[in-house]
Formats: C-alpha cells, structure tokens, sequence
C-alpha cells in the first residue's frame, strides 16, 4: 500500500500558488415589506438560482408531530389558488425551470432555477406558492399516502434507525431529538395540521430571499419588489427548549435488527453550530480523523484492515445545537475491533500533534473543496444559505481559507481534546443482537432496543 | 426551453465536486469522436431545431413494440405462493 502511494507520488506535479478569488458583487438589503433579499451576480451561463427559505421547519413544530413542516412543504407546491398541479408542472416545463419544496428541522424552503430571462414569471411562481398555496384535498391525501410509506421503508434501515436512536440519546426531551413522525402520527396528518404550519411559517418576516446567477442585481431587485413587495405577515412567535444534557460516560445503544447482514456502527457526542468561533478549527480536525476519504479512520478501518467500505465521520450543525459523529457499517465479527479502532484514532488526536505534512494536504484538501464548492452558481448559492441561516459574519467566505491555512498542530490537538469527546461518547449499534451484544457490552453499559424504539430486556 | 435551460446547467455543473465538468466533458468527446471541439457552440441549435414531425419518426422508427422488454421485480416469496 505505502509503495504504490509512492510511485504514484513521484509522477505528480507540485502544487500551484492557491489562486485568488473574485468575489460575486454582492447586495444584502430588505424589500418595503421587510423580506430580507441577497443577490450575487454569477454570470457563468445564463440562468438563476434562488431559495426563498423560512426560519422554521420540523424542531419548531416537534411538539404536535415530527416532519409536519416536510408534509407542509411537499404539499405546498401541488396547487395555489391559479394553478392547479399540472399547470405548475407545465409552465415550469415552458419557461426552463426547476422548483422544489423542502422541510429540514430548522427551515422551510422553495428552492429554484431557470433562464434569467424568465425570472419573473419564476419569481411570480414562486411567490404564488409562498402566499396562496391552496393544499388540495386529493394532492394531501397523495402525499400522506406516500410519506407513511416512506416512514415504514426508514425503519428497515440501518443508517436511520442508529441516528434516530443517537439522536434521541444527545438530546433527550429537545426537538432535536425526534428526526422522524411515527406511522400513526403521519396517519394522523390532517389538511388543517397543514394550513396551520403554513400561515405561521410562510411570512415575509421569517423569510430570506437568496439569487445568485446572471443578472444586473438592481434589476433583479426591482422585480422582487415588484412580485413579493406587498406580501405581509408576522415572525411566528420563537419557542425557546431548554438545552438538552450533555451524556457523561460511554454508554451503549443496541437496536436488535433479527437477522441482519452486517452491523451498522454509529457514536457521537454534543459539539458546536455553525456560529461558533471554533468551526473552522473543528472542520479541519474532522475532515483529518475521518471527515474526508485520505483520512486516519479511512486509511485505519477501510484501507488497511478492510473492516468496512464506507466509515465516515461528521460535525453535524443545528441552529441550536450541534454533535460530531462517526459512522461505519461493519460485519458483525469486526464490531468490537472497529471501535477499538475508532477511539483509538480519537485518542491519537487528542495525545500527539499532527505531523506537519499530514496538516498540509488536509488544509490544501478542505481549502480546494471550498473553493470548487463555490464556481457555480448553485455551489454559491448554497454557501451564501449557510451564512444567512446561521448568521455567519458578512467575510465568513472571504476568510475561511486564510483561517484554515492558518491552523498549527497546536490548534488541532487543543480542539481534538476539546471535542472529541472519548470518554463520553455515545456508541449506537444496529444489528443482530445474538451476533453482536458481547462485543457491544465491552464498550460500555449496555441498553437494547427493537427497531420500532421499544426497550428490550 | 427545458433542453435548453438543463443544457447550460450542465456546460456549468459538476461532476463530484469538479465544476465545468460538462463542458470539459462535451469537449473532449466532440474532439475525439468528431474532431471538432466547437461544436460545443453549436451543438444546442440541433436540438433547439427539432420538430414535432422528427419526434414521431424517431419514435416510430425505434420505440416499437416488438423491441420492447418489460422487467418485473417481485419479491421471492411471492413467486413462490404464485407457483403454488
């Protein structure tokens, strides 16, 4: 292995000088109404991106169902008072657009894009969705139909059944802590539940306009005054939750899958938001434990042992609240061994510096994606989202790449031991209870669960 | 308009994170299967030009019934009990 990196290293050209940037000339300003608007010119190829998101989404309604503010979205751009569903589809379809709606626990959004010569009639589609969305009876019924299928697909799946138990473990009575309604809740879905969430999320208060693409932004503006200008509404009231516990002690969380084919592995514990000053610290520690596919826990578990084809790991942000987990999906005989293997990464970090090369490519590595992540329009409207949701500083782009250039061995060391949290960590393993439970209990105090989230003895 | 709007998000888009992908793409292969690179610039108005009349003959001429296959995928055990 070590051998056939080097001859391939040989035949590589040294990297260049990281070229600069030209940042989009960009406009942050309010419409008459309030509504919040970002525009950065893009000019690439003719077209347009933009979202109109709403600072609400599943954690603010948690408390009548989990993914009450998916349905809403799904639900919202099946008719308005104009158009029916199929009108929707084909006038898109003769302008050249795409449009979505979507739901995350923290936000609503109508995402779309098309050619900038039909901006506005984009924009009016848009703005008919977010004022007058009509939740027809039949496209409801439709959309429940398929959501409680969807609920009962998740629940044969691994991935989501380990982060819906870790979930619950890190945040206990906190929104944060349901990531999925029950099949009786989704069956429970009324129309009404809908136009509830609906007239409470879908104000110009609590929205944001973001566009990025080819056009001059204060034309561009003048047409969303023109189309979104007299729409009123109030910020839905803020709900506060206390914070959630932070687990002391490593414990294990056992979902028994009868006769699974391998073992999905999944830990974590409490970390930051976006918002903290430490991120770019702790992105960079991330993507070299395990964040990016060179990384230690890759190289460890998939490359040299071969004891999993895809281990991962991730800091994962909320508006509130955030963790950092680490995911492997393994065979059942290696479970013990893999998380030998985790923690001992997790330790090596936190007790020895990081060699300076090894700092380097993970620095050349996470400030090369940035940047790629940014030459098209939709990468740059997706990090421009990041920064508005999360309230970053107005130079958060502008200077990520200095600050993650400008991290030591000493900065990732003191972070490792900050937030990789060894001792704490919660460890969740779904799978085969008969093939798995004495190498899980070796790890910690051990609870079990079934799949439908019932206590087992 | 659709083919059009998808054409320039595709010129533009990435392929796992490597931006103009698309084009370097379609560059590449109008140079090696046509030796000609710029059709890139031109390769759009082909498409734009097609009418419904092409449509109907393209359709008419490849998408018969007797060349049509249609693939079921069912459970084991429901074979088993239709066997049954």
């Amino acid at each position: 292995m070590a051998t056939r990196v080097a001859e391939i290293g040989k035949g590589v050209p040294a990297l260049s000088e990281e070229r600069q940037v030209t940042w989009p000339n960009r406009t942050r300003t309010r419409l008459s109404n309030g509504l919040e608007v970002v525009l950065a010119e893009s000019r690439a190829v003719p077209k347009f991106h933009g979202e109109l998101l709403f600072r609400s989404g599943n954690a603010a309604v948690a408390d009548r169902a989990p993914g009450l503010a998916e349905i809403t979205a799904d639900v919202v751009r099946t008719g308005t008072a104009k158009r029916v569903s199929r009108q929707i589809e084909e006038d898109l379809r003769r302008i050249g657009a795409d449009l979505s709606s979507s739901a995350g626990a923290d936000m609503s959004a109508i995402s779309f894009a098309g050619l900038s010569e039909f901006a506005e009639p984009l924009l009016e589609l848009v703005n008919e969705l977010a004022r007058e969305a009509a939740f027809p009876e039949a496209e409801f019924v439709r959309e429940r139909r398929q959501m409680l299928e969807e609920v009962k697909l998740e629940r044969t799946q691994p991935g989501f059944l380990a982060s819906e138990r870790l979930r619950k473990v890190l945040f206990g009575a906190h929104p944060y802590a349901q990531v999925a309604p029950s099949e009786e809740q989704v069956a429970g879905f009324r129309r009404d539940d809908l136009t509830a969430v609906y007239r409470e999320f879908y104000t110009p208060e609590n929205a944001l306009l973001i566009l990025v693409g080819d056009f001059e932004s204060a034309a561009m503006l003048k047409a969303a005054e023109k189309v979104f200008g007299r729409w009123t509404g109030k910020k839905p009231q803020a709900k506060g939750a206390p914070a959630p516990a932070n687990p002391r002690g490593r414990r294990v969380y056992l979902v028994h899958v009868p006769g699974a084919v391998q073992t999905q592995i999944l830990t974590g514990c409490h970390a930051i938001t976006r918002k903290h000053p430490d991120w770019v610290k702790l992105g960079l520690t991330n993507s070299l434990y395990g964040g990016a596919f060179n990384s230690r826990l890759v190289m460890n578990i998939r490359e040299d042992k071969g004891y999993t084809y895809s281990p991962r790991s991730s800091v994962n942000a909320l508006r509130q609240h955030g963790y950092f987990s680490i995911s492997a999906a393994v065979r059942h005989e290696v479970v013990a061994a893999s998380l030998t293997e985790i923690f001992y990464e997790l330790d090596k970090l936190r007790a020895l510096p990081v060699p300076e090369a090894e700092l380097a490519d993970a620095q050349n590595y996470l400030s090369g994606v940035f940047s790629m992540g940014l030459a098209t329009q939709e990468g740059l409207l997706g990090q421009l989202v990041t920064v508005e949701l999360n309230e970053l500083p107005q130079d958060y782009l502008e200077t990520y790449r200095e600050k993650v250039r400008a991290l030591t061995p000493n900065d990732l060391i003191a972070t490792a031991r900050k937030y990789f949290d060894s001792a704490n960590m919660q460890i969740v393993v779904v799978g085969d209870r008969a093939q798995i439970e004495p190498q899980a209990a070796l790890f910690g105090e051990l609870e079990v669960y079934d799949a439908q989230g019932k206590r087992l003895q | 308009m659709k083919w059009q709007s998808d054409y320039y998000t595709l010129l533009e888009g990435g392929h796992g994170g490597v931006p103009r992908f698309g084009l370097m793409h379609l560059l590449a292969c109008f140079t090696l299967f046509d030796g000609e690179p710029q059709l890139v610039n031109t390769v759009l108005d082909g498409f734009l030009a097609v009418k419904k009349e092409g449509i109907y003959a393209v359709a008419g001429k490849y998408l018969r019934t007797e060349n049509r296959a249609i693939v079921f995928r069912k459970p084991a055990n429901a074979i088993a009990k239709e066997a049954a």
